[in-house]
């Protein structure tokens, strides 16, 4: 997939090198993107506008990080992208309702469960994609890649244009945060 | 208690430890083509604007060049009717060729 020529077909607009890359990449991106936004539904539109993006911009592909880093980069940046969005949009609903015009929409809170988890890990793994979701957004993205994506810390610092030190410090960061976070909630 | 708390804790955070990858729902390719099909057939439509605040703001600003045109091309008549009359009379008053009435 790195290989220059086929990066050059790609840039040319080539349909089945395209086709050649979606294949390829689609699980990454769905399982990356649905790691962050944890909705199933959304999280192939998300993929969808990550393939668009791609689609769109590979022309201006340097070639200066593996394809799969560039592509991790956009999925990242999208599906963050796609929580803002939510949130402002649960801000300006708050706001309407303060004032009478907003319509009285509850968004029914779920639990998330993702369909790589085993069985018997679900409930524990529902548990902690809730947690994640309190936590700041780079120890997140860095715990989300490791462990949804299983990535190596040189290959996070790849994607999140930083450094190796520092993608342990988020690491542990997050880990401390986590177990606050879950302490709070198994004592309750 | 403490100690099954803190299991828990170590359980849950653990808990994605082996996870499979999720994998994209089917057909998500032919989706994703007919997605970017649109936009393209989008992109080629013959308005080359397509938000529409500033397909308005074009047109006001269209509107007032015009305005402004008009207003220009009739004040220069108007100066030039002006210019054209007191120079015939500054003719008229330097040859002394105002006509006297009879009456």
């Amino acid at each position: 997939m790195n290989d220059p020529s086929f990066i050059q077909l790609l840039k040319q607009g080539n349909g089945n090198a395209f086709t050649q890359l979606v294949e390829a990449y689609q699980h990454m991106v769905f399982n990356t993107v649905l790691s962050i936004v944890q909705q199933y539904e959304e999280a192939e539109d998300v993929s969808q506008e990550v393939f668009v993006q791609v689609y769109q911009s590979i022309k201006d592909f340097r070639g200066d990080a593996k394809l799969s880093t560039w592509m991790y980069r956009i999925a990242v940046t999208k599906a963050l992208d796609w929580e803002r969005k939510k949130k402002s949009k649960k801000r300006v609903n708050v706001l309407k309702n303060l004032i009478g015009i907003g319509t009285k929409e509850e968004e029914a809170v779920t639990d998330f469960h993702h369909p790589g988890i085993e069985l018997s890990n679900k409930e524990n793994a529902a548990v902690l994609f809730k947690a994640l979701q309190q936590l700041p957004e780079n120890q997140r993205l860095a715990f989300v890649l490791i462990k949804s994506e299983g990535l190596s810390y040189a290959e996070v610092s790849d994607i999140l244009k930083t450094s190796v030190k520092s993608i342990e410090g988020l690491m542990h960061r997050a880990k401390e945060n986590l177990r606050n976070s879950l302490q709070n909630y198994y004592s309750e | 208690m403490n100690t099954s708390i803190q299991d828990k804790i170590d359980a849950t955070l653990n808990s994605l430890d082996n996870m499979r990858r999720a994998e994209m729902p089917p057909f998500f390719q032919t989706r994703l083509m007919a997605r970017i099909e649109n936009i393209q057939q989008n992109n080629s439509s013959w308005l080359p604007v397509r938000k529409p605040a500033l397909l308005i703001a074009l047109l006001l600003l269209c509107i007032a060049m015009n305005v402004g045109l008009l207003e220009s091309t009739l004040s220069n008549k108007k100066q030039s009717e002006h210019n054209n009359k007191s120079s015939i009379e500054n003719f008229s008053q330097e040859y002394n060729l105002s006509v006297q009435s009879p009456y």
